[in-house]
């Protein structure tokens, strides 16, 4: 699968540097939403990188798991982001984010049930027509496990993905941080996963506080999440990888520093796997 | 789909109000128990959203201290839970929040901070300049009709408020806004990608109120003779359109389409539509 190589996420804070500077980055994530704008700066700063970096979409309000209707203003707004930039692809979560009209601006668990499978599969296939090309899924970080849930994560995230046709965003720090937190070999989630599905990983930091780990995207990259990077690279081979900083953001130069690590890793790994 | 919409329903109660139906439904392992995982959930809602606030009310958070303003944003949060996509626009509502809790001055901060961010997000738009006034024929001034650039906003807000928010993050060197404290209207736009604005004068304010929805130039031209004297209107009315004009407020000018019961004839009576298209040169 071709790669788009090592990327970082769009960060408002960032325009100015990387206009300027043109850092050794060779692709940026953009936050879906930050650009669905009317117009002004955010996407005349999005269209000006776009013009020099391939760039991805990374929605967090689809919604994908939720039990109102798909919102079909907002599937209507993406459509139209998508034919402005054309991306790379198009991500978003697995997870939901609000019922009954609200949007909690969060990330929400699911149950990992054969009636969630089903009802996430119809929903992915629904956006996949409106979008008019595959799309893709992220694992979350999650705090809370349901009584209801029938398989393990690994298991659900690889059926959703079956059944709906779709590509995955392997979340290295999400599966760590809900491997500490629910107890699970995070190498075992990575190795039931399908090679050939996987399209991007995401790499970000957490935060311990002793009996659990919240992911936070504040800090750098942890020396655990690395390593479990170096296991998925040698699962997975090249994948399209990047750093997601949303908090305490450094200097552009720091994070294009970070993204070194990420090569250098990868680069062992496959050299180690060849 | 029952069981799963239960689920997301007993999770989001327990995210907004604290109802305990959901507990029983998270599975007990180690490390914390279910009322702290789920914990984790609410604090991050709120958390999540009064940062969502900081950020969109910068001047806000400075006028009344941090403390004060996550206090006061908490209230917010409780009262109006967001149900956009984008959490961008959460926090469309905090002006009249804080005016129905007797903000003051402080709801008008936040009224002209979100003004401000309205804008510099609006629609992109190509103004026309003076000469898209001098293409129309003398005869038909008192016709043109004036579009205004989309993303332009009109708010009314006490000038003290607009001074609070220049003295918190604007450079201090600026001079001070030379209006009264009272009410003031103001008009709010861009000029490419710099959010601009300026008070407006109370004839200003009803001439473009009146522009903005559909009244031709002679139109304005009758209104303003009540305000500033019939010998006057038309020069200033001409003035006018020359500021907006040259401000890059206007999207284009046409000329209102001739009725057949003559209401065009109407609106040229009265005025000397050379001596008008003159005074814009």
């Amino acid at each position: 699968m071709n790669t788009l190589g090592f990327g970082l996420g769009l960060r408002p804070v960032h325009y100015d540097a990387i206009r300027r500077e043109r850092p050794r980055v060779d692709w940026f994530e953009a936050i879906t939403e930050n650009y669905l704008v009317p117009g002004g700066a955010p996407l005349r700063h999005l269209e000006h990188i776009r013009g020099d970096y391939p760039v991805a979409l990374h929605g967090v309000s689809l919604s994908i798991g939720g039990t109102d209707p798909l919102d079909a203003d907002y599937l209507r707004d993406v459509s139209r982001l998508v034919a402005r930039v054309e991306p790379a692809w198009v991500s978003d979560h697995l997870c939901w984010t609000g019922v009954a009209g609200r949007n909690l601006h969060d990330l929400l668990p699911l149950p990992f049930t054969e009636e969630t499978l089903r009802h996430v599969a119809g929903r992915v296939s629904r956006v996949q027509d409106v979008l008019g090309r595959r799309i893709l899924l992220e694992n979350v970080s999650s705090y809370v496990e349901f009584t209801a849930s029938e398989m393990p994560e690994w298991d659900f995230l690889r059926a959703v993905a079956e059944a709906a046709d779709c590509e995955l965003l392997l979340d290295v720090n999400n599966v760590y941080v809900s491997s500490v937190n629910h107890g699970f070999d995070p190498r075992a989630y990575l190795d039931a996963l399908p090679r050939q599905r996987i399209r991007q990983i995401h790499l970000a930091g957490h935060e311990h506080n002793g009996n659990h780990v919240v992911d936070t995207h504040d800090a750098p990259v942890s020396e655990a999440v690395w390593e479990l990077y170096r296991h998925a690279v040698r699962r997975f081979g090249s994948v399209t990888t990047m750093i997601e900083r949303d908090d305490n953001i450094p200097d552009l130069a720091d994070l294009v520093a970070e993204l070194d690590i990420a090569r250098a890793i990868s680069r062992q790994a496959l050299q180690a796997a060849a | 789909m029952n069981a799963l919409r239960e689920l997301q329903l007993a999770l989001q109660e327990h995210v907004l109000r604290a109802t305990p139906g959901i507990v029983a439904g998270v599975r007990q392992v180690h490390g914390l128990d279910a009322p702290g995982r789920l914990a984790i959930y609410a604090n991050a809602y709120r958390l999540r959203l009064t940062a969502a606030l900081r950020e969109s009310f910068p001047a806000l958070v400075q006028a009344m201290g941090a403390a004060p303003f996550d206090a006061m944003a908490r209230t917010y949060v409780e009262a109006h839970p967001p149900h956009h996509a984008s959490i961008r626009w959460f926090g469309g509502q905090l002006a009249d929040h804080l005016q129905a809790h007797g903000g003051g001055v402080l709801a008008d901060i936040a009224r002209w901070e979100w003004t401000l961010g309205t804008v510099f997000d609006g629609p992109d738009a190509e103004p026309v300049g003076l000469d898209a006034a001098s293409s129309f024929a003398p005869e038909d001034w008192p016709c043109l009709q004036i579009a205004f650039c989309p993303g332009l906003q009109r708010v009314a807000v006490r000038a003290d408020a607009v001074q609070a928010w220049r003295t918190d993050l604007s450079d201090a060197k600026e001079s001070p806004i030379d209006a009264p404290s009272a009410t003031t209207e103001w008009l709010v736009w861009r000029r490419d990608l710099a959010t601009t604005f300026r008070s407006l004068q109370p004839d200003e304010a009803w001439a473009f109120d009146a522009a903005r929805r559909g009244a031709t130039f002679g139109e304005l031209c009758e209104g303003l003779a009540t305000r500033v004297g019939a010998e006057t209107a038309p020069a200033r009315a001409a003035s006018l359109l020359k500021q907006w004009l040259t401000d890059g407020c206007v999207a284009a000018l046409t000329c209102k389409p001739e009725d057949p019961t003559g209401s065009r004839a109407d609106c040229q009576s009265g005025h000397p539509p050379r001596s008008i298209a003159a005074s814009l040169e």
